[in-house]
């Protein structure tokens, strides 16, 4: 569902950035990345089969 | 020396590649039966994420900002697809989903965010798109096409997520359609 509101804040993001004001879409772009970033951690919790 | 037109233009090819890039892992999914994990599904938003600079550049003209948000974007996209292929780079580990053309599409994706990198800062170097001194052309039908055909590609991938999803948080290893399977719609 995390993802799925992603891609949703991804969608009124560019719609914004098509049809309303920079700044705004520039705020939803900053909070945009934010989610990702945190459904990424979210999910990336798997240790990588690496050792250097 | 690029001028403004020229770099609209370019930035709504560069629109065309992505909804390119997300109707293809489209097609895999529907054609190869194979579910989108959560990193796939993450390494899909890098690249709506990655349109939102050239679609602001379409719409309100070229700025170097605007490029800037890209390179977030792309940097953001390689780092999901690189965590995917050190998952499966042990050797005999058979990967995530089929591969196509020899690679697997976290691989893709990865070289895809490399090349959009490669392209922003190109892009960057060509100051004659960002001249006050001509005057901002307006985007015709093939730029407004292509920032409406993005827009469109998100929201389906929006109804796609949901659809595989459900209310639930999306397992690792995805196997059904949760909103299309009776018992475990949520």
């Amino acid at each position: 569902m995390y993802i799925a509101g992603v891609f949703l804040i991804l969608t009124v993001t560019l719609i914004a950035a098509a049809l309303a004001s920079r700044r705004l879409a520039i705020a939803l772009f900053a909070v945009s990345l934010a989610v990702m970033i945190a459904v990424y951690l979210h999910h990336a919790t798997d240790t990588l089969p690496l050792s250097f | 020396m690029i001028s403004p037109g020229l770099a609209i233009m370019l930035n709504a090819l560069a629109l065309y590649a992505i909804s390119g890039i997300l109707l293809a892992a489209f097609a895999f999914q529907f054609a190869l039966q194979e579910l989108p994990c959560p990193l796939c599904l993450l390494q899909r938003a890098g690249f709506a994420a990655l349109a939102i600079g050239p679609v602001l550049n379409i719409r309100h003209g070229p700025r170097p900002g605007h490029y800037g948000l890209s390179i977030l974007a792309a940097l953001a996209g390689a780092a999901f697809a690189a965590r995917q292929v050190l998952l499966h780079i042990m050797p005999d580990d058979p990967g995530y989903g089929s591969a196509v053309l020899g690679y697997h599409y976290y691989s893709w994706a990865f070289i895809c965010f490399v090349i959009a990198l490669i392209a922003l800062a190109v892009m960057l170097l060509c100051e004659g798109q960002f001249s006050r001194e001509q005057a901002r052309p307006e985007a015709g039908l093939f730029a407004k096409a292509a920032v409406w055909l993005v827009i469109a590609m998100t929201a389906l991938n929006f109804v796609g997520t949901v659809v595989e999803c459900g209310p639930a948080a999306c397992p690792d290893n995805p196997v059904d359609y949760k909103l299309l399977t009776p018992g475990t719609g949520g």
